[in-house]
């Protein structure tokens, strides 16, 4: 029996898709900010893998898909 | 007399034209565009351009690297020149211009799918919008089906397959209905244990018995003892939850259909389960491995453990299976929960991407890829304290988690 958190949360996720979002930005802007160059070249070339699930699930359940499709 | 000189006139957008070896393209431009959305809408890849703009005053040409500038704030320049860093024609693979195919017979279409002729005697290539009705990508389905299982499946095996209720699970059904002059059979399995796997269990009973396939719905509790969950435990959902915040399910849930097709497989006494992961499915868990190091994993047939896993639509894109049982497909889609973790997301984005701009070229990599995996396959080990095959070591901390998530004995 799911709890009446987790139930209230995984219902609005389901009704997600029947809703309008704003998943495309309407204000198309660039911004301006300050990092460095050096912390640029270590997210580019020494940025850690990114797991296929955010806990990196997918070294035990994985062998029939990493990625999870069913 | 007071005059009054408008001089919006003068203050025209600068073209936008690319560079290549091949000749100069004028791009078209719309009102608030910035030159990356220009580059965009155009699909020319910002990354492998250098942008050069011509003085409207003096005709100098500066270097002027400038895609998230407006365009129409560039008005001191006539022009900005998208130079092309390689000799390649950028535009050979464009969607500007395709030849539409109608379904056979003018019957009503279910879909439609972009197939491109890569030709290299001419070094072109050549697009089709094919509409296909569901008929047509019935026939899609079941032929590339019976083609993996005959390659890959003993004639008289027998093979347990998951089966969902949604328009997969139709398709391959039916694609294993087709199979002529080489026997085949099948038993379905349907586990539950989260909402949207429960609401497919009517569904697939209907499949089944119009298939004529014998069905087992694992009920949640022995979905539970495939993971040595005490039946009194928390439900799956709740204790996933509470372990893996934010995580996708799904990665549970393969696991589980996994363990489910394998526990029936071993009752029938034999070593073939099937699902039904397509084509984009594959591409996109190959794409994850090769980019983090790992060997691309087995398929269309996969042997873990005990027993071959076997994809008969790899090489099938979800967009024509969706086509196969159109209602099926959109009552899926429907009960669908949204997925979170950034990695599916970014292996799948990529995923589609590629294949949306190049259709041409996902099956000869899924191919390629095939052909890879099977020359040298990944190896699956027994881990006793899972008591199931995985690949890689699993590090301490998401061990830990695990068998609390399942509530083992620490």
């Amino acid at each position: 029996m799911l709890t009446a958190k987790v139930q209230g949360v995984q219902a609005d996720n389901y009704a997600l898709k029947g809703e309008y979002v704003e998943l495309i930005s309407e204000n198309r802007s660039s911004a301006v900010t300050s990092v460095s160059l050096a912390e640029l070249e270590q997210i580019r070339t020494k940025g850690a893998p990114i797991p296929a699930s955010k806990h990196g699930l997918e070294t035990i359940c994985g062998a029939s898909c990493d990625t999870a499709a069913i | 007399m007071s005059s009054s000189i408008d001089y919006r006139h003068f203050q025209t957008r600068p073209g936008i034209s690319v560079v290549t070896a091949h000749g100069r393209q004028r791009l078209r431009t719309e009102e608030n565009d910035r030159l990356i959305d220009v580059l965009k809408r155009n699909d020319v890849p910002w990354s492998a351009v250098s942008t050069f703009a011509v003085s409207k005053s003096t005709g100098a040409v500066t270097l002027f690297p400038c895609l998230a500038a407006s365009i129409s704030s560039l008005q001191e320049f006539s022009e900005i020149l998208v130079y092309f860093n390689r000799n390649v024609n950028p535009f050979t693979f464009s969607f500007d211009v395709f030849k539409t195919i109608e379904t056979a017979d003018a019957v009503a279409e279910a879909t439609e799918y972009f197939y491109q002729r890569l030709d290299n005697s001419r070094s072109g290539s050549e697009l089709f919008l094919k509409k296909l009705s569901s008929e047509e990508c019935r026939s899609v389905i079941a032929e590339r089906v019976e083609e993996t299982v005959k390659e890959t499946l003993p004639a008289g095996a027998a093979m347990v397959i998951g089966v969902s209720g949604g328009g997969d699970s139709n398709s391959l059904l039916h694609g294993l209905s087709r199979i002529r002059n080489h026997s085949v059979a099948v038993h379905g399995v349907i586990i539950k244990g989260i909402p949207e796997w429960d609401l497919g269990v009517p569904r697939a009973r209907e499949l089944c018995d119009f298939y004529g396939v014998e069905l087992t719905v694992v009920e949640e509790h022995e979905v539970k003892d495939l993971l040595k969950m005490p039946r009194n435990s928390p439900s799956l959902t709740d204790s996933f939850e509470r372990e893996f915040k934010g995580d996708d399910w799904e990665f549970l849930g393969t696991l589980l259909i996994r363990l489910a097709l394998s526990r029936r497989a071993r009752e029938l006494n034999t070593p073939y389960i099937c699902t039904g992961l397509n084509l984009e499915d594959l591409l996109c868990e190959s794409i994850f491995r090769i980019s983090t190091g790992l060997k691309p994993a087995s398929f269309p047939s996969r042997n873990i453990g005990d027993m071959t896993l076997l994809f008969p639509l790899w090489l099938c894109p979800k967009k024509i299976i969706d086509g196969c049982f159109p209602k099926f497909s959109l009552d899926n889609y429907d009960t669908r929960y949204p997925c979170f973790s950034l990695g599916r997301n970014l292996y799948y984005s990529v995923i589609y991407s590629m294949q949306s701009q190049f259709p041409g070229f996902s099956e000869q990599m899924a191919r390629g890829l095939s052909k890879l995996s099977l020359s040298d396959p990944v190896t699956y080990r027994f881990d006793e304290q899972l008591g199931f095959h995985v690949e890689r070591f699993v590090p301490f901390p998401l061990l830990h988690k695990f068998r609390k998530m399942i509530g083992a004995r620490q």
